[in-house]
C-alpha cells in the first residue's frame, strides 16, 4: 500500500467520531502521511477506503441506521463487499459489537440485533452491567510493548470465543478484551478516550502491511 | 502527547474514584468513565418515556437513550401541583427490559434523590427542571456521584457553573412541553455567542477580560481558558426542550449541538414509532437535507404534538432551579 494514497474513514452514524477522528489524524501526521480521515455517511464514501473505523456508540442503533430499510440507507452490504475486496476494519466497544458474528446481551436474553459479521467472535453485550459498573484499568498487550495500555470500559461488552483464524491480543481470567482477525482488529474498550495511540498506530500498520 | 489532545485533559480533574478490591483493580467513577459515557450518545436522540411500551417503543425506533420520568413535560404543566422523579418499579422495569442506557430525571438540588435513582442502576441522572425544584439555593454536588450527570443550561455561565458541579454532560433547557423549539435555539445560540466571545479574548490573550468573564458568569477562570481553548463545552452539549419535527432535530445540530433529547414531541403525537425513527434518521443524517427531507416526509404534521404557548403553558421551566 503506497503512503500517499492511503484513506482511512469512520463510521459517522452515531458515537465518539470525533474521538477517533483527532487521534486517528494525529497518527497519520506523525508518520508523515498527508491524509485526513473521512467521516463516512453514504455507501459511495466506502468505495475509497482502505480502512474504516466504527467507533463507540449505541450498537442498537448504528446497527438499525446501517441495516434496516426504513432508515433507507443500506450500508451494510456496502460494509461487507468492501472488507470482502480487502478494506480494514477497527471495531471499538459498539463497533466491536457490530463486527461480531454473534451478540447477546447480559440482561435482554431474547435480545437480538443485525450484524455486520465480518469477524469470527461472538459477544456479549453490558457484560459487567450499567453504567455505574463502567470503569478504567490497565491492560497487559504484550503485542503492544511492556507499557500496560490504560482500558476504558464504558458499559463494556466481552468477547467470549473467538474462531481459529483470530488472534488474541488481551485477555486473562475475566475474558477477552482485544482480537485482531487478518485486517480486522477490534477492542471491548475505548482507547480513543485515552492518550495513548498504539491501538491507532497498529491499525495504521495493519493497513500499510498490505 | 497530552498537547496532541487538549479536549481529554480535563477528565483528570475532581473526580471520585472507586476502586475494587478484586484482582482487576478496577477504577469506577472517573471523569473519562463518566464524561466518556456521555459522548458514546453522541449524534443519538434521546428520548422521554413514561412506561414499559414506550421504551420498548424507543428503543426499536433506534434511541441511544431513553429518559424515565412520571409524567411528560406537557403532563406536568397541565397537572401542575409538585412534580416528583418516576416510580422506582416503573424504573426497574425499564431497566430490565431494554438494552440501551436508561436516563432517570430528579429534583434539581435533591442529593437524596438522586442517591436514590444511583441505587437503581439508572445509567444517567437529569437534575432536571422539568421537575420541581427542591433546593432554591443550590444544584447537587454531582462529583460525588459514581453516576453520570446530565444538566439543563440557557447560557454559557449556566452551563459552565454545572460543569464545575460536576456534570458529565448539558442539555439546552429550551421549553419543555411547549412543542415549540425557539427557546432551545435560544438557549444554544447564547451558549455558542458565550463562547466566541471568550475564544476572542483567549486568541487575543486578553487575561483581564477573561477574568471578568469569569466573575461575570460565576465560574472559575481556569474552566473559562479550558472552554475558550477548546472552543467548545469540555463535556458533550445536546439540544432539548421543544424539538418535536425532524426538521427540528436537524436545526439543532446544524446550530453545533451534539445530538437531541426529545421529550412530549413523540409519545404525545399520534404517529410516535414513526416520528422517533424519523427523528433518529434525521439526526444522524443532519447535514444531508435530501435524508432530513426523507424524514420529514415520514411524519404527518397533522398528527404532531400541538403544544402548548402563552397562558395555556402556566410557567416556565426554563427558569426554574438555584442560579439557572
Amino acid at each position: 500500500m503506497s503512503k500517499s494514497t492511503i484513506q482511512i474513514g469512520i463510521l459517522a452514524l452515531q458515537g465518539d467520531v470525533l474521538e477517533h477522528e483527532l487521534m486517528m489524524n494525529a497518527v497519520l501526521a506523525n508518520k508523515g502521511i498527508d491524509s485526513k480521515i473521512l467521516w463516512v455517511r453514504r455507501p459511495e464514501q466506502l468505495d475509497s477506503l482502505d480502512g474504516l473505523i466504527i467507533p463507540g456508540g449505541e450498537s442498537t442503533v448504528m446497527s438499525r441506521l446501517v441495516s434496516e430499510m426504513r432508515f433507507g440507507h443500506k450500508l451494510a452490504a456496502k460494509i461487507q463487499e468492501r472488507v470482502q475486496k480487502g478494506m480494514a476494519v477497527f471495531g471499538t466497544c459498539a463497533g466491536a459489537i457490530l463486527i461480531s458474528k454473534a451478540s447477546k446481551d447480559q440482561v435482554v436474553k431474547d435480545f437480538s440485533q443485525a450484524l455486520l459479521e465480518l469477524m469470527d467472535i461472538e459477544v456479549i453485550r453490558n457484560r459487567y452491567g450499567r453504567q455505574r459498573d463502567s470503569f478504567e484499568r490497565p491492560l497487559t498487550i504484550e503485542r503492544l510493548g511492556n507499557e500496560p495500555f490504560p482500558g476504558v470500559f464504558i458499559r463494556a461488552p466481552i468477547i467470549t470465543s473467538v474462531g481459529k483464524k483470530v488472534e488474541i491480543l488481551a485477555k486473562d481470567a475475566g475474558g477477552i478484551y482485544a482480537v485482531k482477525q487478518g485486517k480486522l482488529l477490534a477492542t471491548t474498550f475505548h482507547p480513543e478516550l485515552t492518550d495513548d495511540t498504539r491501538f491507532h498506530e497498529l491499525f495504521l500498520e495493519m493497513i500499510l502491511n498490505d | 502527547m497530552k498537547e496532541m489532545f487538549p479536549e481529554r485533559a480535563y477528565m483528570k480533574k475532581g473526580e471520585i474514584k472507586q476502586i475494587d478490591k478484586d484482582a482487576f483493580e478496577r477504577i469506577r467513577g472517573t471523569n473519562r468513565v463518566k464524561r466518556g459515557f456521555a459522548r458514546m450518545t453522541k449524534g443519538g436522540v434521546i428520548m422521554d418515556v413514561t412506561s414499559v411500551e414506550q421504551a420498548h417503543i424507543a428503543e426499536d425506533a433506534g434511541a441511544v437513550a431513553v429518559m424515565v420520568l412520571d409524567k411528560l413535560p406537557i403532563d406536568v404543566r397541565r397537572a401542575g401541583g409538585v412534580a416528583r422523579p418516576a416510580s422506582i418499579p416503573i424504573i426497574k422495569e425499564i431497566l430490565d427490559t431494554v438494552t440501551i442506557p436508561v436516563m432517570a430525571k430528579c429534583r434539581i438540588g435533591h442529593t437524596y434523590e438522586a442517591k436514590v435513582l444511583q441505587e437503581t442502576g439508572a445509567d444517567c441522572i437529569d437534575e432536571s427542571e422539568v421537575l420541581t425544584p427542591a433546593d432554591e439555593w443550590r444544584h447537587i454536588w454531582k462529583w460525588d456521584f459514581v453516576t453520570p450527570f446530565v444538566c439543563g443550561a440557557l447560557d454559557l455561565g449556566s452551563a459552565l457553573r454545572r460543569i464545575e458541579e460536576g456534570a458529565a454532560m448539558i442539555r439546552t433547557k429550551g421549553e419543555p412541553g411547549t412543542g415549540n423549539v425557539a427557546e432551545a435555539i435560544r438557549h444554544i445560540r447564547l451558549v455558542n455567542d458565550g463562547i466566541r466571545e471568550i475564544k476572542a479574548h483567549y486568541k487575543a490573550n486578553d487575561t483581564q477580560q477573561l477574568m471578568a468573564k469569569a466573575r461575570e458568569m460565576k465560574v472559575s477562570y481556569e474552566i473559562v481558558v479550558e472552554t475558550a481553548a477548546l472552543g467548545r463545552l469540555p463535556v458533550v452539549n445536546f439540544a432539548a426542550g421543544g424539538i418535536s419535527t425532524p426538521a427540528d432535530a436537524a436545526e439543532m445540530m446544524l446550530l453545533g449541538c451534539d445530538g437531541i433529547f426529545v421529550g412530549s414531541g413523540i409519545f404525545k403525537s399520534e404517529d410516535p414509532l414513526q416520528r422517533a425513527s424519523a427523528i433518529v434518521l434525521a439526526t444522524a443524517y443532519w447535514d444531508s437535507p435530501e435524508v432530513v427531507y426523507e424524514a420529514q416526509e415520514m411524519v404527518n404534521e397533522q398528527k404532531a404534538m400541538l403544544g402548548l404557548t402563552g397562558p395555556e403553558m402556566k410557567f416556565s421551566m426554563q427558569e426554574r432551579g438555584a442560579d439557572s
